[in-house]
């Protein structure tokens, strides 16, 4: 059934109760809204249309029918909004008072992407992505060895020249469409049952990449979309029971996720085998095809139990119990697309089936022990436990490889079955004393994490101590001040050995070992696993000096330091190494600390029954710091080797580089709405401004080499400041309403809207990479001769900044 | 080991609660002590003769309707006994709004303990003196639905928590500004005990209820993605794409140093510096089901 045809059913079913009219029996209420949009916009953005549908047209942007029997206690409403267009929205419910009620939902979601990105692939169904020609490469050597100059130019020229002749617009975005029904029965008093069933589809094509090959520089690459088709379906089953004493609950819930394609296959783009040729002419293997499976077919099962019940002191226990399993057995693809020409083993599997079970716990006590006094207890404990099996795996450079096949010992890699467990314990006091009707709570709460093969298991200790006054009848104040401690249980840098399962000898005289040696450089500390203090200081004040007048600001502070007492280490120690006293320099890399600022002022005034305003101001700001250290993987073992290199040792600070980097937001919204003649004529304004702006100050390796000398931006390691990243949104809308013919009455409204977008990561505008005869071929500025210096992409700034207007007529009619 | 005490001492705790009684009842003298001595007139008309000002707004609502229902109650289920108010129009009892937030809870309570509401008392917003009326206005249809004070669910939680007004207007946003999410998809603001108060048991929980694709599990796991989506996401908006934390390829750098292309923000391929920076080639950053999966590649 087409929507233009819903529609037209929808609107006849909604036309049949109208001619009925409101009788003795039945209350009807009622509004049906109709009426164009006109849209104006200078550039076809994405942007603009993201998560909406606003175009040219006729448009039912309300229906709205309320249907009450006084006698019987029996209801029917339904409502829609922007009918017969992507982002409508439809709910209905019915049901009959203290007996049944059925609600039903559904939602339509567009999310644009873009509208001008553009693609030589052509789209063959089921995942499968081919081009109609490819690309006859001169210069076809992958490898490291030299370059030559002029079949490098000559290859690039050709490849735009391809692009030119190839491209064309595809859209890229998704639309979800998701259908919800509940209905709840009194089976008797105090018993209730519910049932909960969801359907949900979202289809489309999103930003993807298809690499082929091992690893940068050696892996060609290329933008493309990728293809979404899911679909959700989910029951929710409860029955429950509310008593006075105690009520409680047991329900089960069954989501299952199916993905219609299950594999995403793009033809390589580059080089096709000659006629009489193979891939032997290549310095590698290459594929004709990349291939990769997308997101797995899953399902989750859960069975929850909901409890609650007074208890002494006038209290209050609550729990709830849940287990869960995840799963799924999606079929295995082979190592390579390319079996014919690669050395390809046997699978250690027969699919790729995975399993975890979830089980979680949930207490809380609450009692009140006198009118001044609250003390509440908590625990909360969540389990992952992964059943999903351990197997030993080939890291096949999949689809171009060294020497037609074969493979690194490095490349023998263990799924491993990652999991843990949370337990949180807490204990809040809140006593009620002092002036200005003052509460004061202090709150105590300890999170020990445990995690299999991770870094560090976690225990984090928190206090919070919160004031909430009330000076006078119209001034509310909330202070609440907290400390964090986590601290990184013996923080193990080594762990990822766990994941490689080749005998030490097959490394050899490898100086990259990484059973051996480490993967993570030795002073790395991942944020989410290392110590941390955060201190928080969040303050929030509402004035009301007048009932007609609320005034409410807001603070906040919060600062993350991540300082993990990382000293010089020796990893190498005791290895019988030439280099075993080789010590890393012992300052702490990856994210050291966080400052965040946040103000914020919201106004509302409705100086009389007619008018009112509101006004707010939004502003945030995130610093953020973090280190690193470049070196070469290749002498972990024998980093002396290396210690005056470009590429060097890790134990070089001099090779260390830093990133400062400051996120800052700020929001302002003014807005009215004027009853000139109370529901006759209306007039309503908004107007929102929002700009977001992110600033990279970036020092050391990069800028400079190890010895402090600059590098030019052609250099392949050249970094430096970022340009700023930049967005802007400015939005106004107005809009009149007046009587129209009889008891209609008419809406004039007009959008305007501004966006613009500085991004750097967007657009070949830097130093570091460059367009290449086309905007749709980039290479980086070192001009090597490598294949992942190149990419082919779908265009710059997918989703440009716009000027939009936007204007609408709608007459509505309410009864 | 911690299952097996926590399920005992559920049990524990349903055995000791006792039996099954009817429909929970407030006590009325300890809400508002000045109605200690009054009864119940039950007569929704006698309310009406001088408060009819409310009434017509509030007989649309679905209160009125179900009060309309006999058994369900009338004006004193929800302001307690009236009979001393009747006999003098001046003893008015204690004002809603000078009530403790728990006891204007209590009141409501009274019907709506059922679905998530059963946990309400353990909620973060109970223990903020946060009440039913702090969101819901009861006498009057303002809000398309569920009798909110503002008119829809987000204006609702703005009114509050108004900096995530400011959050969610970033460049990179879930749509809530269009309408077609609220923030109760993924907060249970009436009976969730989880931090945050988000729906489900975990912040993972709530996303996959949309995002099924990620939830696998795979053969080859994101460690910390499977235990948060907030090591990388900020779902109330991010000035970077995806609501990323921070910009890519900064925000892999955090974490990984393996030496190589790994450890800088560029290194000889346009793949760093542009589009998704390291997603460009690590594209199942969520996970991955490939053989050659392990570094996310496929």
């Amino acid at each position: 059934m087409s929507k233009k045809t819903g529609l037209a059913m929808l609107l006849v079913s909604f036309a049949l109760p109208l001619s009925a009219q409101e009788t003795a029996d039945v209350e009807v209420d009622g509004e049906l809204r109709i009426g164009v949009e006109q849209i104006d916009v200078d550039t076809n953005s994405s942007k603009f249309n993201e998560y909406r549908d606003r175009r040219d047209g006729l448009l039912v942007d309300r229906l709205w029918l309320d249907l009450f029997e006084p006698g019987t206690g029996r209801y029917f409403e339904l409502a829609g909004d922007r009918l017969g267009r992507r982002d409508q929205g439809l709910w209905l419910r019915a049901g009959r008072f203290g007996v049944w009620d059925l609600g039903v939902d559904w939602t339509e979601t567009p999310h644009l992407l873009s509208n001008k990105a553009q693609t030589p692939y052509i789209d063959m169904g089921n995942g499968r992505f081919e081009v109609p020609a490819n690309i006859p490469v001169i210069f076809r050597r992958l490898a490291t060895s030299g370059a030559d100059a002029a079949n490098v130019v000559a290859t690039d020229s050709l490849v735009a020249a391809y692009l030119a002749q190839y491209l064309h617009p595809t859209t890229l975005g998704t639309q979800r469409d998701r259908g919800e029904a509940r209905l709840s029965f009194a089976a008797a008093p105090g018993f209730d049952v519910r049932a909960r069933i969801i359907d949900e589809q979202k289809s489309g094509s999103k930003l993807g990449y298809g690499p082929i090959g091992d690893r940068p520089p050696r892996t060609l690459n290329i933008q493309l979309a990728e293809p979404v088709d899911y679909r959700t379906r989910g029951v929710e089953l409860e029955a429950e029971h509310v008593g006075e004493r105690f009520q409680m609950a047991v329900a089960y819930q069954l989501s299952e996720f199916e993905n219609e394609i299950d594999t995403f296959t793009w033809e390589n783009i580059w080089a096709t085998p000659a006629p009489g040729a193979d891939f032997q002419e290549w310095d590698r293997a290459v594929s004709a095809f990349g291939r990769r499976p997308l997101s797995p077919d899953n399902r989750l099962q859960q069975l929850t139990a909901r409890f609650g019940a007074s208890g002494p002191w006038n209290g209050r226990l609550d729990a709830n119990v849940s287990y869960g399993i995840i799963e799924q057995d999606a079929t295995l693809l082979p190592y390579s697309y390319a079996e014919s020409i690669l050395v390809s083993p046997d699978l250690p599997r027969d699919s790729a089936d995975a399993e975890m079970v979830t089980t979680h716990a949930n207490l809380t006590y609450l009692a009140k022990p006198t009118e001044a006094l609250s003390l509440r207890g908590y625990l909360r404990y969540y389990d992952l436990e992964n059943n999903t099996p351990e197997s030993q795996w080939w890291y096949v450079t999949s689809d171009t490889s060294n020497l037609n096949g074969t493979r690194s010992y490095k490349n023998n890699r263990v799924s491993l079955a990652y999991a843990f467990d949370r337990l949180e314990l807490g204990a809040e006091g809140t006593w009620r004393v002092g002036p200005w009707r003052s509460a004061w709570t202090v709150l105590l709460e300890r999170e020990d994490v445990a995690r299999a093969y991770r870094e560090a298991d976690t225990t984090e200790d928190l206090v919070q101590f919160q004031w909430r006054a009330r000076p006078s009848g119209t001034v509310n104040l909330r202070l609440k001040v907290a400390v964090a401690d986590r601290e990184g249980d013996g923080y193990n840098g080594f762990v990822t050995r766990e994941s490689y399962w080749y005998a030490p000898s097959a490394a050899g005289t490898d100086a990259d070992d990484p059973q051996f040696t480490f993967s993570n450089h030795p002073d790395m500390r991942r944020y989410d696993v290392s110590d941390r203090r955060r201190e928080t200081v969040d303050f929030n004040a509402t004035w009301t000096p007048r009932p007609e007048l609320v005034v409410s600001v807001s603070a906040l502070a919060r600062d993350d330091d991540y300082d993990s007492n990382v000293t010089p280490s020796q990893p190498l120690l005791g290895t019988g190494l030439a280099d075993q006293q080789a010590t890393s320099p012992g300052d702490q890399l990856g994210l050291l600390d966080t400052s965040q600022r946040r103000a914020a002022i919201d106004l509302a005034w409705t100086p009389n029954e007619t008018l009112t305003f509101s006004a707010f101001l939004i502003a945030d700001g995130t610093e953020s710091f973090q280190r690193s250290l470049e070196y070469n993987e290749n002498n972990k073992e024998n980093p002396s080797a290396v210690a005056t290199a470009e590429l060097g040792p890790w134990t070089r600070a001099e090779s260390q580089w830093t990133a400062d980097i400051d996120d800052e937001s700020a929001s302002l919204g003014l807005g009215f709405n004027w009853q000139v003649r109370p529901d006759q004529i209306a007039v309503r304004y908004e107007a929102s401004w929002t700009r977001g702006r992110t600033d990279i100050d970036y020092q050391g390796f990069g800028v400079t080499n190890w010895n402090g000398t600059p590098f030019p931006t052609n250099h392949q390691f050249q970094f430096g400041d970022a340009p700023t990243i930049e967005n802007e949104l400015f939005r106004l809308e107005s809009a009149v309403d007046f009587p129209f013919v009889g008891a209609t009455k008419m809406t004039v409204g007009y959008l305007y809207e501004r966006y613009d977008i500085e991004d750097w990561q967007q657009e070949a505008n830097t130093p570091w990479f460059e367009s290449v005869g086309s905007e749709y071929l980039l290479r980086d500025s070192s001009r090597s001769h490598q294949w992942g210096n190149r990419l082919v992409n779908m265009g710059s700034y997918l989703a440009p900044g716009y000027r939009g207007h936007l204007g609408y007529l709608m007459v509505s009619y309410r009864f | 080991m911690r299952r097996g005490r926590i399920f005992w001492t559920l049990v524990a705790m349903v055995l000791w609660s006792g039996g099954v009684v009817g429909a929970s009842s407030v006590d009325w003298a300890r809400v508002d002590p000045t109605l200690a001595e009054a009864t119940f007139v039950n007569d929704d008309t006698t309310c009406a003769d001088c408060h009819d000002d409310y009434i017509a707004a509030y007989s649309r609502t679905r209160h009125a309707r179900a009060f309309q229902q006999g058994s369900r109650g009338g004006c004193e289920s929800c302001h307690g006994p009236r009979s001393l108010h009747i006999e003098d129009p001046e003893a008015s009892g204690t004002p809603w709004n000078q009530l403790s937030t728990t006891s204007q809870s209590a009141v409501c309570q009274q019907c709506h303990q059922s679905g998530s509401r059963l946990h309400w008392n353990a909620t973060a917003h109970a223990s903020a003196e946060v009440s039913c009326s702090s969101c819901h206005l009861v006498m009057e249809r303002t809000s398309e639905r569920g009798l909110l004070i503002k008119e829809d669910a987000n204006a609702t939680c703005y009114s509050c928590h108004a900096e995530v007004r400011g959050e969610m207007a970033r460049m990179s946003h879930h749509p809530l500004e269009e309408g077609s999410m609220t923030c109760a998809s993924c907060h249970d603001v009436h009976g969730s005990t989880q931090p945050a108060m988000m729906r489900g048991n975990t912040v993972n929980d709530a996303c996959y209820s949309c995002h099924a694709e990620k939830r696998g599990p795979f053969v080859w796991e994101h460690a910390p993605a499977r235990e948060s989506c907030l090591n990388c996401h900020t779902p109330h908006g991010s000035n970077q794409r995806n609501m990323l934390t921070q910009k890519d390829p900064f925000l892999c750098l955090t974490c990984h140093s393996y030496g190589g292309h790994i450890n800088l923000p560029r290194y000889n391929r346009t793949s760093n510096p542009y589009g998704s920076g390291c997603v460009n080639c690590h594209i199942t950053a969520h996970g991955s089901n490939h053989p050659s999966g392990a570094k996310l590649t496929r």
